[in-house]
């Protein structure tokens, strides 16, 4: 992992707050914004948005001339940029242009307010911590996964063993307990929101302890960790070296629970293919044809739930066999009946 | 020629299979059923005698033939007859009858040969009713003797949960199957 | 109805009438629809528990066949092997599902055991409407 050669500005008031990523910071920097490419009448009512906001979000902002050193630019797609440095950056679109596919700061045209709250709060957050360069093939698990969610701190707290109950405070959602003991967890919002809630930036987490009054009275409603386990694992990336995955074999020891989990068709090919012999990321890749990154997402979350083992390399185990070529494996020995059965049934 | 994969759905009487089947075939089901006199062992009115029948279509005219096999034991006769020439098994436990896990053992013993090529998978229904045995004290069990199978927690009313079962077996048999060397 | 004492008896009755009267047929028995024993006559090799799951079954296949076909109803089955028949059909008698199985060998008539089958069946039928309406 390369350190960022663009330095981020932060103001000295808020280096205390620098090593805890959430919360809200006890005194607030002024950052500034480029806006390039708007018309008269668009900047003044971004200026007016700007000026309504000046309390209201986590950081002071501040509208700049568009050839100065900033902190956010944004601009129209297409137009040209100055040189001078802006450590983050993010399109302005109307409504009716269609979005890249890639995630990323976004200024929709014309503008509410709320969503310009959003999207400042959302870079003071981005900025707070140093942009890293991935490595090509893990950009789209990078992008996907900006290792800020509750889902990301879940899976950090979650990959060694939970010493203790949790209680997540999250912000425009309501509060999440895990139960460490009963291996249940419940919420006070509706469970839809849960993926939702789940990537937030914004939120508070304490540990708790198992007796705690709190806790006691909502565990009886509780669903099974594993519910909210498997989600994180597929959301978030997995601390796993190339050079560690390439030496590791795994194995299915239990089937997760797939009516009651929410997955995709993959996520079954994947259970099927492990759960015959124990297998290398690429073995799996070769057997299935899928991308490196479900793999790993998958496998996060199997690992998480404690659905799968891990062998190394020369373990006694099933009879070894010849890598198939992707296009064969897809199609199988049974004609893809897998893929045309998704097909008819509209899974 | 059109291909035909015959999946098998058996499981112990009021478990659900004849819905199951309802819940996943194009074509009305077609049903051998007759009034249960049994009234003492299980409450229903009617009981699958021969089997039930359902079908989905695939492209290219392929079908996937369901055949429901009455969950009794003067039956097994029965589940003889199809077992040779099923793809797999779906079998469905009711977990509110008095020994579900009593039955999985059961099962596992009939279907010998399915069990031995791994082409099973479980789906538990009226979880709702009862709780318990959760779906991991059916994993222990299987792993007790050394199985990996997919245990569900089932609604057979439920089409895309069915589906969801129906998938997961048609994975399994083709990850096993591209697997012998 | 199947621990009617009574019934199973007049069952038994017309059973060993069926078979001593008629020749060739070896074994009958009376069976529920979901293939429990009523009664029955048996030659000592047969599993009478195996052949009521086995006629209720396939009469309830072939009903099913016949429906499909559009072929209106099914009035009996004559399974043909090497050593004789197995006739199976149903008895007549509204609120019980009864299915009458008759075993013949070489030396039987098929037309004639399927008229005594009938016969047979219809008398059973008719004996539990009298002791309905009794």
């Amino acid at each position: 992992m390369q350190a960022s050669s663009i330095d981020y500005r932060i103001s000295a008031n808020t280096a205390a707050d620098a090593g805890s990523p959430h919360g809200i910071a006890a005194s607030r920097s002024t950052l500034r914004l480029a806006v390039l490419g708007l018309s008269p009448g668009e900047r003044q009512l971004l200026r007016a948005i700007v000026d309504v906001l000046d309390s209201r979000t986590e950081a002071r902002w501040e509208l700049v001339d568009d050839d100065s050193d900033c902190d956010l630019r944004l601009h129209r797609p297409g137009i040209d940029l100055p040189h001078a440095p802006a450590a983050l950056t993010g399109l302005v679109l109307s409504e009716d242009e269609s979005m890249p596919a890639e995630p990323g700061v976004r200024l929709i045209m014309p503008p509410r307010v709320m969503a310009v709250m959003e999207l400042l709060n959302d870079a003071h957050d981005r900025l707070r911590q140093p942009r890293v360069e991935p490595a090509v093939d893990e950009l789209i698990e990078a992008e996907a996964d900006d290792g800020k969610s509750l889902a990301s701190a879940l899976a950090r707290l979650l990959e060694n063993r939970l010493e203790h109950s949790l209680r997540a405070r999250i912000v425009g959602h309501g509060t999440l307990f895990l139960c460490r003991q009963a291996r249940t967890f419940c919420t006070d919002f509706p469970l839809s929101q849960l993926q939702d809630a789940l990537s937030q930036h914004r939120f508070v987490m304490t540990s708790i302890p198992d007796d705690l009054p709190e806790l006691r009275s909502v565990i009886g409603e509780g669903r099974p960790i594993d519910e909210v386990l498997w989600t994180i694992g597929l959301a978030t990336s997995w601390e796993r070296s190339p050079e560690r995955l390439s030496q590791a074999r795994f194995r299915l020891r239990r089937w997760p629970n797939l009516t009651r989990l929410s997955h995709r068709p993959e996520h079954i090919q994947l259970c099927a293919v492990i759960s015959t012999r124990a297998m290398t990321v690429a073995e799996i890749a070769s057997a299935t044809g899928l991308p490196l990154s479900d793999i790993r997402h998958f496998l996060h979350a199997c690992e998480l739930c404690g659905l799968s083992e891990e062998c190394g390399m020369d373990g006694a185990d099933l009879l070894p066999v010849a890598a198939v070529p992707a296009t064969q494996a897809r199609s199988g020995a049974l004609g893809g009946l897998f893929s045309r059965l998704r097909q008819s049934l509209g899974l | 020629m059109s291909q035909e994969y015959i999946v098998l759905v058996a499981g112990p009487m009021g478990a659900g299979k004849t819905t199951a089947i309802a819940a996943l075939s194009e074509i009305p089901v077609v049903r051998t059923e007759a009034r249960n006199t049994d009234l003492a062992r299980h409450s229903k009115a009617l009981t699958t005698v021969a089997l039930d029948y359902g079908e989905i279509t695939l492209s290219g005219h392929d079908k996937v033939r369901l055949y429901g096999v009455p969950g009794q034991d003067r039956f097994d006769f029965m589940w003889k007859i199809l077992e040779r020439r099923a793809l797999g098994l779906m079998l469905l436990l009711d977990n509110a009858a008095p020994d579900p896990i009593g039955d999985l053992d059961r099962y596992l013993k009939v279907f010998a040969d399915l069990d031995q090529r791994g082409a099973m998978v479980i789906g538990v229904t009226r979880t709702d009713v009862n709780p318990q045995p959760d779906t991991e004290t059916y994993n222990e069990r299987l792993r007790e003797s050394g199985r990996v199978l997919p245990v569900f927690a089932l609604d057979a009313r439920e089409p895309r949960q069915v589906c969801t079962l129906l998938g997961t077996l048609v994975a399994l048999v083709e990850a096993r199957a591209t697997t012998v060397v | 109805m199947n621990d009617d004492p009574h019934l199973r008896q007049a069952c038994q009755q017309q059973i060993e009438t069926l078979v001593q009267q008629t020749l060739g047929v070896v074994s009958a028995s009376v069976v529920s629809g979901d293939g429990f024993e009523v009664a029955s006559l048996l030659r000592d090799d047969i599993s009478g528990d195996k052949l009521a799951a086995m006629a209720s079954s396939l009469l309830a296949l072939s009903e099913a066949v016949v429906q499909e076909l559009r072929m209106n109803s099914c009035r009996n089955i004559i399974i043909e092997s090497d050593r004789g028949h197995v006739v199976a059909l149903r008895i007549p008698a509204s609120e019980h599902e009864l299915l009458l199985c008759v075993l013949c060998n070489d030396s039987a008539s098929l037309g004639a055991v399927l008229f005594a089958a009938r016969s047979t069946a219809q008398d059973i039928g008719l004996g539990l409407e009298q002791r309905a309406d009794a």
